[in-house]
């Protein structure tokens, strides 16, 4: 709405705009008009545009027609935010904890390593000759002495 | 004495008082808040900037305001 040649009033419905999205839109043209909020935040949003002293008219209905873009721009921007909110917090949930997770996994690494597979303390990969052999010919030994 | 009305539902009182503090080089300015609307008053401002002040004022306490967010 036109209210003069170097003012504008734009009403928003914040079912439509919500506030942190004017306060986006608003952020970006604030060095270029002046800009002022008035009305209820939960119902009707008051945009106040006034032309700075180096600003024309048409300049400034350009400012508003841009401002009414970037509107748009940042509700589409907010609406993807929270629908991506779960995949961003386990991101950064997983970007935290790997630092956790590679402290541990370098723990369990080095205790697994305390118990080396080639020391070999419980003798697995020995034959069962190497095993046995020795008292199977003690035994036979025996035997034989028993005999004579 | 000029005087400029800033919304309490869209403007607090930080960016308030931190907009006062930041101009309070260019003149006397003081805030009351009277129901919905802070009410801020200027004076003795600098006549270089006397005609651009409550605009100017206005825009930097809504650039506080986006930022303390």
């Amino acid at each position: 709405m036109e209210k003069n040649k170097k003012t504008f009033e734009l009403i928003l419905n914040s079912d439509i705009y919500s506030l942190s999205v004017v306060f986006g839109a608003a952020y970006i043209f604030i060095d270029k008009a002046y800009i002022s909020l008035d009305g209820d935040p939960k119902k009707k949003i008051k945009v106040f545009f006034k032309a700075k002293p180096e600003t024309s008219h048409n300049e400034l209905k350009q400012i508003v027609d841009d401002f009414k873009n970037e509107l748009l721009n940042y509700s589409l921007r907010e609406q993807i935010v929270k629908s991506n909110q779960k995949v961003r917090e386990i991101i950064i949930a997983q970007a935290l904890l790997s630092p956790l997770y590679n402290a541990f996994s370098d723990f369990t690494e080095d205790s697994e390593e305390e118990e080396d597979y080639i020391e070999d303390p419980l003798g697995i990969t020995k034959t069962w000759e190497k095993h046995f052999g020795k008292k199977e010919k003690l035994s036979v030994k025996k035997k034989k002495n028993a005999k004579t | 004495m000029l005087k400029l009305k800033l919304n309490s539902r869209f403007y607090n009182k930080t960016a308030i008082d931190k907009t006062i503090k930041d101009y309070s080089s260019l003149g006397n300015i003081k805030s009351i808040k009277k129901g919905n609307y802070f009410i801020i008053s200027f004076d003795k401002i600098d006549l270089d900037v006397k005609k651009i002040i409550t605009d100017e004022f206005s825009n930097y306490a809504l650039a506080q305001m986006i930022k303390n967010k």
